[in-house]
């Protein structure tokens, strides 16, 4: 089922000293090569080659009003369906081996921050590929009736060992489908299909045109959250304005996950029942600027490096048997 | 610069980038601090549940979560429980203390500030996400709140002694 509505939030509670209100993770640092990647702001998505170490710090805050103990651990991730979630406890696989947490516990004061660093040690045989986990903060259950209720916050960690060059990153939108939530709100999914070697968090717009009467209107947030491990496919939503009914509208969406980047096109009609669907189109892929096509811009740029070092080169042998040739001229 | 040592600096950097490789890339990248946001989980404090038969059911109160990250990507949020256990004597003589987990659905009923995947009832331990947080728009917007409120239902095992059962259901935020 898709819940297509977006209700209004609230105020948010009152910061504790330094921290918002309850338990709180941040990762601190970021590698200088991914700083236009949004991606790596929040999760460590680090591709490395077997034997690596490297290490990360991060913060955990305590917005609550008492102390805090803390325990950070590596805990095991899967992504299914299109979500990114974490093992129930302290779950274990290949990558959690690697991780180690510094100090592993804490105690912190009310309203204040502690810094904590994760060290990575990959095996010099890890073989190729793209593991899962999270370092997780776990703060005691509260409450004292029959049922405590728990709260663990995480940091995502997609850590990808390869032994040649960085792993490719691509995706297609397959198809397109206009449908009507159960609320009535309309929505458009854009199937979209994980093509290369990495896991992808999906963000994107949508935006219509050719409608009724000529209308266009947009563009329009899909919903954050899907995430797609290789190979995987799965609906990305982008949920619009009620005002938006029949078609047929040329819908355009513009996905994106870090700094990777695709567009598609099709013609979708929304239905008018509620929880109906229409049919599903194929999309069409849009080509994208060549500045602005990660995939192509790489050995562009590759290719007019090699071509301006060759130049270079030819410009300093030159020079040089020009000397040499006046030197045997004196 | 002389003609010279222009034509110096130019077979160094050829040298430089030959040398490098470019595209290149060290196993330990360096990093810069930089501050993400934080995510921040408030769980409820009081859980209210009631027994009708041989069902345990009710809230378990509402759960704030706050996304101050720079870049939001929503999240997903996972329940587990280890189940529940008797505390202090048994009210019926049963070798049966422990209720499992599953034994235990939750069901996200009311959200604010984004939406859920999900309102189905959810059986303890999932292996997915009870649901997946997400906004209905304005991604660049710092701390975006949202909050949502889940119930719980135990069915109790007819083989359970009857008493005081006690147990924690561990909500992730990741």
């Amino acid at each position: 089922m898709v819940a297509l509505g977006a209700p209004a939030g609230a105020a948010p509670p009152p910061n504790v000293g330094e921290c918002a209100a309850g338990l709180g993770i941040a990762l601190l640092q970021v590698p200088k090569a991914s700083l236009k990647d949004p991606r790596a702001r929040n999760y460590v998505i680090d591709v490395v080659k077997p034997g690596a170490t490297f290490s990360r710090t991060f913060k955990v805050c305590n917005g609550t009003h008492a102390p805090l103990h803390i325990s950070m651990y590596p805990d095991a991730a899967t992504i299914t369906k299109g979500v990114f979630s974490l093992a129930p406890d302290r779950g274990r696989n290949e990558l959690t081996s690697w991780i180690s947490v510094t100090p592993s516990e804490l105690t912190v004061p009310s309203g204040k921050a502690a810094v904590a660093t994760m060290h990575f040690t990959v095996p010099i045989d890890a073989t190729a590929g793209e593991r899962y986990g999270g370092i997780v903060a776990d703060a005691p259950a509260v409450g004292s009736g029959s049922v405590a209720v728990r709260g663990r916050v995480g940091i995502r960690v997609y850590l990808d060992v390869t032994g040649g060059g960085a792993p490719k990153s691509d995706f297609t939108v397959d198809s397109l489908q206009a449908v009507r939530g159960a609320d009535g709100t309309p929505g458009v999914l854009a199937l979209v299909h994980n093509t290369g070697a990495r896991a992808l968090d999906m963000r994107g717009t949508l935006q219509l045109s050719d409608g009724p009467g000529g209308l266009a209107a947009g563009p329009f947030d899909a919903r954050l959250g899907t995430t797609l491990k290789p190979g995987d496919s799965a609906p990305v939503v982008v949920p619009l304005s009620k005002a938006i009914r029949g078609g047929p509208w040329h819908a355009v969406v513009d996905m994106k996950s870090g700094v990777l980047e695709r567009k598609a096109e099709g013609d979708v009609t929304f239905p008018d029942k509620p929880s109906t669907g229409g049919p599903k189109v194929p999309a069409k892929a849009v080509p994208l600027p060549v500045y602005k096509d990660k995939g192509i811009l790489i050995p562009v740029a590759i290719t007019f490096i090699g071509f301006l070092s060759l130049v270079l080169l030819l410009m300093a042998l030159r020079e040089y048997l020009r000397r040499q040739r006046a030197k045997q001229g004196a | 610069m002389t003609r010279r040592t222009k034509a110096a600096a130019a077979a160094a950097l050829v040298a430089s980038c030959l040398v490098a490789g470019i595209g290149g890339r060290a196993d330990a990248a360096p990093v810069l601090t930089l501050p993400s946001g934080l995510l921040t989980v408030t769980p409820p404090v009081v859980a209210s549940l009631s027994t009708s038969g041989s069902t345990i059911s009710g809230s378990l109160g509402t759960t704030t979560v706050i996304d101050g990250r720079l870049a939001s990507a929503g999240y997903s949020v996972s329940m587990s429980t280890a189940g529940f256990d008797l505390i202090g004597p048994a009210v019926t003589s049963s070798p049966t203390t422990h209720i499992p987990a599953s034994a235990v659905t939750v069901r996200v009923t009311s959200t604010t500030g984004g939406s859920a995947s999900t309102t189905a009832p959810v059986a303890l331990p999932s292996a997915l996400p009870i649901f997946l947080f997400t906004y209905g728009g304005a991604v660049s917007t710092i701390n975006l709140l949202s909050t949502y409120t889940m119930s719980m239902s135990i069915a109790v095992p007819t083989a359970a002694a009857q008493g005081r059962y006690t147990g924690t259901v561990t909500q992730t935020v990741v």
